[in-house]
């Protein structure tokens, strides 16, 4: 595909965009493109853009370079009311002197479409959100979870290219919020439309989207399914801010010729599949649940590569329990095991640790 | 109450109380109390007596004449009101878009200018401009587009300008608070839906604004149907409202017809009051969901031509009488000519030796700077308490002690008339100090109030902890963390005081009178520029009062204060 062809099978392309406010740089270099039918999350900690980014796309913001396309056209200098995209904002903004049916039909009544097809629509879209009742109720009778539902149905109306959400659900409790992410999905299955989620919360972005982008200062660090994202994070930023992980300082002994290197931890060596080369410095990220834990006594037995370790802590969490260990020269490794299914140990207990060679993601420095 | 300072105050509350209370009470309720017990006494053949008839209220509500005033009252107000509404939207609007600070600073302090001038000047700057010889009329002549001049004294033309002009900023106040808390994201979110500037602002702007238009046009419209001077001076005797009719009824010593009136009166500024109130109520429905965010960050928010002008518009509307008071001080010639014919200082030298204004101004400063040594301490007390306890009438008192805010001046000043000739104290300067105080009381209460929430509560607990007992305490840790409340109640006070005109007009004998009384009746009778250069003089004199004043408090602080109102 040329870079054209690219441009107008993606529904949204950002091409080089950068975001400055004098010295401080808000979005930096940023390029990216989404599919049409896509959910998309942009997903990263406060101030790393990526609000910033979905305001460019919203058209609130202007980028201070490059390029900005919607469906194949440019659109840096159009204004917000003459675009394509819709936005759920966080706070939600809905008007709180026009009932719900009034507040769905705002964007088709500026629009002066016709008073049927408003009607119909306004009428499909509450029924999409599940408040096909609610009409006539004032936004301050509804609950958290029904103003948030208000709130796309608002956006959806107007059959956007795009739908635009900035952290719509992190105004809710955890309960309302686990929920809102399922019918959020849901919505966007039936109506096929193309989300674009902004969202600090990992879990939530993994959850939902069909790919993320991680976001730090200002910068993309990686893009890419979830799955993809959670198991060969690219670098200590991302292994780091998605899930809970060992990051491990190694150095790079020897190459093998399989594919994979010797690297060693303090007191520790193991082989990972990397094409790092001898003497380089990195670093390992190692998943809490990719390592195994045993008895020493049943190592002997299986005479397999393990390390024999020291329970220095144990948090149990309920399902899941979590055990601090030292191995090695005294490197402290985080590991967690089903309370059910596994056998418990205590603090000091000497045990072994074992995982397997394809655990361990070497991390770009 | 939990904190240590509750146990200097508790014991005490009603000691903490009683100065207002005797202030609000013994000046303000029983006056009000003899108001309405004169309306229902009789007069006849052009003499009083004590006996109850209650035919003034017969004769008020079933003489026509009476409804015709009644409803030119109203017919002023309403009209006041919705032309001070076109006027002051635009302005607040356009304030809230002005960028520079400095720019926003310097129209803050003209579109307030006004209220620190006395309502006698004011008036004075109207009539240079808008006379038959005036300002205006000149300047139309000298292009040729008028061969008569455009009357526009002496009938509701004028009266209107110059209540616009006064009340004004009123308007602009309550319509600017809300539109600088408006919440952007409400904006934005419009926008997003397709929605362009005019169509935001029509259905999303204006509609959510609508809380702070009802506030300003229920002040604009109660203050103008209780105004006196403004009418009496520009009116000249063709613009019939209540409170001139008041004024003429105790002229010809009608005082239970005056009471009724003012009774009436009473009930249209109340009426008025509550129709707004329950306007306010009904967009309650209205308060904004979630956290607002109130800062306009968005690209092209600027100033746009047509703000810049209504805006620069406004600003030389309420300048406009004050300069052309002072420019006319100058003049050479004996009557209001505009241009001047010729420049000279001889109406300052007259001003200055003219015994009456001197006599005038002497009393005016002792009664403000007497009034202010009640009222202040008085509203420091009952702040105390009201926002330090709680009480079972704590509501109650408060609202008592606001009350002589609402209640028109001109029917103050009837009813206290008669409770000093009743305690034949009537003319003296302790009785002029006395209801200056119980006008200026409300203004220090809201302020100390606001004051000392401001109080940081660890200080003082940690005085008392250092070993300092409550008064020590309260005199060198809450006192001077109250500085900018103290201050700004004492100049509310002094301007209330040594502006006062339409209560005290009736309270004052000839012998022995306030600045603005004397002003007021130099108008009546004499049209020079000697009231030019008083004004200015007293012009320069608040300014240097009220610089001198802000100087010991940072504007922060003040805004804060001004901002809980």
């Amino acid at each position: 595909m040329t870079a054209d062809e690219q441009r107008v099978a993606n529904v949204i392309e950002l091409r080089e965009v950068t975001r400055s406010y004098g010295d401080v740089i808000a979005v930096d270099h940023v390029s990216l493109g989404i599919k049409q039918g896509e959910f998309f999350a942009l997903l990263g900690p406060s101030g790393s853009g990526k609000t910033t980014t979905l305001r460019i796309l919203a058209g609130f913001e202007r980028p201070s370079g490059g390029d900005v396309f919607i469906r194949g056209r440019r659109v840096n200098d159009v204004p917000p009311y003459r675009r394509e995209t819709n936005l759920v904002f966080q706070q939600l903004a809905l008007f709180p002197h026009l009932d719900v049916y009034d507040n769905v039909a705002f964007g088709l009544r500026v629009k002066r479409r016709p008073a049927a097809e408003i009607g119909d629509r306004v009428r499909r879209a509450l029924e999409l959100v599940e408040l096909a009742d609610y009409g006539r109720r004032r936004i301050h009778q509804l609950s958290g979870g029904q103003q948030q539902r208000v709130a796309i149905a608002r956006a959806l109306v107007n059959e956007p290219a795009v739908l635009l959400l900035d952290e719509p659900l992190g105004a809710l409790d955890l309960k309302l919020r686990l929920q809102m992410q399922r019918e959020l999905k849901e919505m966007q299955r039936r109506s096929g439309t193309t989300f674009v989620y902004v969202t600090h919360d990992q879990g939530e972005a993994l959850a939902m989207a069909d790919r993320v982008a991680v976001m730090s200062n200002g910068k993309i660090v990686q893009i890419g399914v979830p799955e993809h994202i959670y198991s060969q994070p690219a670098t200590r930023f991302v292994a780091d801010f998605i899930g809970d992980t060992n990051i491990i300082s190694v150095t790079v002994l020897e190459r093998r010729p399989d594919g994979t290197a010797v690297l060693e931890a303090p007191g520790l060596r193991f082989a990972v599949s990397t094409d790092a080369s001898p003497g380089e410095s990195r670093y390992v990220s190692l998943r809490l649940e990719k390592i195994r834990i045993w008895a020493a006594a049943a190592v002997q037995a299986r005479s397999s590569a393990a390390y024999p370790a020291i329970v220095t802590d144990v948090t149990f969490f309920g399902p899941l329990t979590r055990y601090e260990v030292s191995v090695g020269d005294g490197l402290r490794l985080l590991l967690q095991t089903q309370t059910e299914s596994e056998e418990h140990f205590r603090k000091d207990d000497r045990v072994a640790v074992s995982w397997s060679p394809s655990a361990p993601v070497v991390l770009e420095n | 109450m939990s904190s240590a300072f509750a146990f200097m105050t508790r014991r005490h509350t009603p000691l903490l109380l009683l100065p207002a209370f005797a202030l609000t009470v013994g000046v303000f309720a029983s006056a009000m109390a003899l108001l309405f017990s004169y309306s229902a006494y009789t007069f006849r053949g052009g003499q009083l007596t004590e006996e109850v008839s209650f035919l003034a209220w017969q004769k008020f509500f079933t003489d026509p004449f009476y409804w015709e005033i009644v409803r030119n009252t109203i017919q002023l107000a309403l009209g006041v009101t919705g032309v001070a509404l076109l006027i002051g939207y635009p302005t607040a609007y356009a304030l809230t878009k002005v960028r520079s600070g400095k720019l926003l600073v310097a129209a803050y302090i003209i579109i307030f200018s006004p209220l620190l001038v006395s309502v006698v000047v004011r008036v004075y700057g109207w009539l240079l401009l808008l006379a038959d010889t005036g300002v205006i009329n000149a300047a139309l002549r000298a292009t040729g587009l008028i061969h008569d001049p455009i009357r526009m004294i002496y009938n509701n033309t004028g009266v209107i300008i110059a209540l616009v002009h006064i009340l004004l900023p009123f308007m602009i106040f309550p319509i600017l608070s809300v539109l600088l808390q408006f919440d952007n994201a409400q904006r934005e979110a419009a926008n997003d839906l397709g929605a362009s500037r005019l169509q935001t602002f029509v259905r999303v702007v204006f509609p959510l604004s609508l809380p702070g238009v009802i506030a300003g046009a229920q002040i604009v419209f109660t203050l103008t149907v209780s105004a006196f001077v403004t009418p009496e001076l520009l009116g000249g005797g063709k613009v019939q409202v209540l409170s001139r009719q008041i004024w003429s009824n105790v002229v010809d010593v009608n005082l239970p017809l005056a009471a009724v009136e003012a009774i009436v009166l009473l009930g249209l500024a109340l009426g008025a009051l509550t129709v707004f109130d329950l306007a306010g109520r009904s967009l309650r429905s209205m308060r904004a969901i979630g956290t607002p965010r109130p800062r306009d960050r968005s690209p092209g928010g600027g100033i746009d031509l047509v703000l810049r002008m209504v805006l620069i518009a406004v600003l030389l509307f309420m300048l406009a009488p004050l300069i052309f008071v002072i420019v006319n001080s100058f003049n050479s010639a004996a009557f209001n000519t505009f241009p001047p014919e010729g420049l000279s200082l001889r109406w300052y030298q007259f001003v200055l030796g003219y015994v009456p204004f001197r006599e005038g101004m002497i009393n005016s400063l002792i009664i403000a700077g007497t009034a202010i040594l009640i009222a202040v301490p008085a509203g420091t007390l009952a702040a105390l308490a009201l926002v330090r306890e709680r009480f079972v009438a704590r509501g109650g008192l408060r609202a008592l002690f606001l009350s002589p805010l609402v209640m028109p001046r001109v029917a103050v000043g009837i009813a206290v008339f008669i409770l000093l000739i009743r305690l034949r104290v009537f003319g003296t300067t302790g009785s002029l100090v006395l209801v200056h105080a119980m006008l200026a009381l409300p203004f220090c209460i809201v302020l100390l109030t606001a004051g000392l929430v401001g109080v940081n509560r660890t200080l003082e607990e940690a005085a008392m902890d250092l070993g300092a007992g409550p008064l020590r305490t309260f005199w060198q840790v809450t006192l001077p963390q109250m500085r900018a409340g103290l201050i700004v109640a004492t100049l509310f006070t002094f301007i209330t005081s040594f502006d006062e005109t339409e209560a005290s007009i009736f309270l004052v004998r000839p012998s022995n009178t306030t600045l603005p009384i004397q002003m007021f009746l130099y108008l009546e009778q004499y049209q020079n520029p000697t009231l030019a250069a008083l004004s200015t003089l007293l012009i320069a004199l608040t300014i240097l009062v009220v610089v001198v004043g802000l100087r010991f408090v940072r504007g922060a602080e003040v805004a804060r204060l001004v901002a809980r109102r």
